[in-house]
């Protein structure tokens, strides 16, 4: 057992000079704490596997995914790449017939990824475009749209539709978004995707081998994994799930062979 | 995040241009390394961790370098025009992809000139790319073709992937990238913090700061992103509250691994709070004796990052401490 200790999550702090005297700071008062939204708390709910998965406690797949769950949050709490890495594994087991280890995660996920590159796309799209017509940092102005037109224009935005007064708008930054959108995904996108998903894996399990610690600062290989890899993992495991509801008997190894299957199909269109 | 289209310019091109940029800016701050083709990295990342695998893994792992010398970077010639030492690099990284075998690879990779190319190479990166960059990004928005010609989009996109890597490699958090834009486009030299001031040259002096301001000439502020990539971190000790229903002895003071463990009587403590000046005052609850301190000498950027460097910094110093003085580990003590 250890003794719970934590460092002031205030924003209290002092800096000193090396001589120990002060040379500045943040105060912040003990007795206020950090107030949270109901929205910044969505993601409790959002991600939690025991009652998304509720309803399928007999499938097999479920329940793998059930007994790593604390192997994530492990790893989402330590920010160590090799943390993250024994998720995977765990959830992708290495075959036993030959073959490295490592090239099955690789693979594997890699490939599933793609099958929700669209949306994650779209998201990413859509997002910045509600936010540039925002209503309280004047965007919908600057950009020269009436303040009537603007409740179902955000509207459609949030449905993941272009409004008519978006697509006629003469700004460059937007119609770049927009180019992006049309751009049918086509294998040679997908081909790009899944290279990019395998090389940020190779990084990591290049970093895990060498067993670097989180906050060592400067090392960039390590920050480019944290800021990229959890989101991977995330959008992975948002893949198995659906995968689960819809195939509650399957196993995983199944499950994951279904998705490969879908994933090699974008790949060869 | 930032509003789009903030930037006002009576030359209408430049206007479209510059705000283009900043879009994009902020677009990769809040989403790079989610797709493919908002990928975090620059030139100097590439080329230090290639020689960091060289030189830390005897065992050359061929898959690894396999995927640094894919990396698109390596396809385009253009992007490494201003680093002479990047020819030596090449030629090596070519020989390796025509090779066919993992020992013919390994042998290539074994060559000392190598990891002196390298080396050489990350000098220069770190030398000129921010004032390349900078000069880059000046050129295509005096350029007289408009942004939609002369691929000035595509290059924009560039500029903006490899600054905002830099930014983050550098240690800065999101909130520190966001702000750039504000500090550049939108601040006068008075600002008291760091955080919120413009980020002058080096060169030019804290007198002329106002002058260089008013002067609102587009390539000084341009000047600003290249000030932001060469920024060095502040430093000193930083001193942070530990909770926990701990109380240690007044005078306790133990030091593990660089991280001091202080007692609210502690010599370090009773000094740095005389030396705070009274006004203030604030930071009276600082010093209850409800806690006890945890310090470190640190580099930090800004108010947001100091506090996530800390927490990295001490933390297994601090998970060494709890676990030595749980009481069923008392015992367990040697001599």
């Amino acid at each position: 057992m250890h003794r719970t200790l934590e460092v002031d999550h205030t924003d209290s702090y002092i800096t000193a000079s090396k001589a120990w005297t002060y040379i500045g700071g943040s105060n912040a008062f003990r007795t206020a704490p950090t107030q949270y939204h109901p929205y910044e708390l969505v993601p409790l709910a959002n991600n939690d596997i025991f009652k998304k998965l509720g309803k399928f406690k007999a499938s097999p797949a479920a329940q793998i995914m059930y007994s790593i769950e604390p192997q994530l949050i492990k790893a989402l709490k330590s920010k160590i790449s090799a943390d993250y890495w024994q998720y995977l594994e765990s959830l992708i087991p290495p075959k036993i017939v030959g073959d490295r280890a490592n090239k099955q995660v690789k693979d594997t996920v890699s490939r599933i990824l793609l099958l929700n590159e669209k949306i994650t796309s779209d998201n990413r799209i859509f997002e910045t475009l509600i936010h540039a017509f925002d209503l309280f940092n004047g965007g919908y102005d600057r950009l020269g749209v009436e303040y009537k037109a603007m409740p179902a224009i955000q509207k459609q935005m949030r449905q993941r539709q272009v409004p008519a007064p978006v697509r006629k708008l003469n700004y460059p930054f937007v119609a770049e978004l927009l180019k992006e959108h049309d751009a049918p995904m086509d294998a040679a996108y997908y081909e790009k995707a899944r290279q990019y998903y395998q090389g940020i894996l190779t990084e990591a399990y290049a970093i895990r081998n060498f067993d670097v610690h989180a906050g060592t600062g400067n090392n960039r290989a390590l920050i480019k994994i944290q800021k990229t890899l959890p989101g991977m993992i995330f959008r992975f495991r948002g893949l198995i799930f659906d995968a689960i509801k819809e195939y509650p008997n399957a196993t995983i190894d199944i499950i994951m062979g279904m998705l490969i299957e879908k994933a090699e199909k974008l790949l060869q269109k | 995040m930032p509003g789009i289209k903030r930037i006002t310019n009576e030359n209408a091109d430049v206007e479209a241009k510059v705000n283009y940029f900043i879009d994009r800016y902020n677009h990769h701050v809040l989403y790079g390394g989610s797709e493919w083709h908002l990928e975090l990295e620059n030139q100097l990342s590439l080329i230090e961790k290639i020689h960091f695998q060289l030189t830390k893994d005897p065992e050359y792992r061929i898959p690894y370098f396999d995927n640094y010398f894919a990396h698109e970077f390596f396809d385009e010639e253009e992007e490494w025009l201003h680093y002479p030492a990047y020819q030596n690099v090449k030629k090596v990284i070519q020989a390796y992809k025509a090779a066919n075998t993992e020992k013919e690879k390994k042998q290539i990779l074994n060559q000392v000139s190598f990891v002196k190319a390298l080396e050489k190479l990350i000098d220069e990166l770190r030398f000129h790319m921010p004032e390349k960059l900078m000069e880059l990004l000046m050129s295509i928005f005096l350029c007289v073709h408009p942004l939609e010609e002369h691929e000035h989009i595509s290059k924009l996109n560039l500029v903006a992937k490899l600054m905002v890597s830099e930014g983050y490699f550098s240690g800065k958090t999101l909130e520190d990238l966001d702000g750039v834009i504000n500090r550049i486009f939108y601040n006068g030299n008075e600002r008291r913090y760091r955080d919120s001031q413009f980020p002058f040259p080096a060169e030019v002096k804290k007198a002329d700061r106002k002058k260089y301001l008013s002067a609102r000439s587009l390539e000084n502020q341009i000047r600003g992103f290249k000030s932001v990539m060469q920024e060095d971190p502040n430093k000193g000790i930083v001193v942070m509250r530990v909770f926990g229903s701990v109380r240690l002895p007044d005078e306790f003071e133990f030091n593990y691994n660089g991280v001091y463990f202080l007692g609210p009587e502690t010599p370090r403590i009773i000094k740095l709070k005389a030396s705070i000046p009274d006004r203030k005052d604030g930071f009276r609850d600082f010093f209850k004796k409800d806690c006890f301190y945890i310090a470190t000498p640190l580099e930090w950027f800004s108010f947001y990052n100091i506090k996530y460097r800390m927490r990295a910094a001490v933390s297994s110093q601090l998970d060494y401490f709890s676990c030595h003085i749980a009481p069923n580990t008392r015992s367990r003590s040697y001599r």
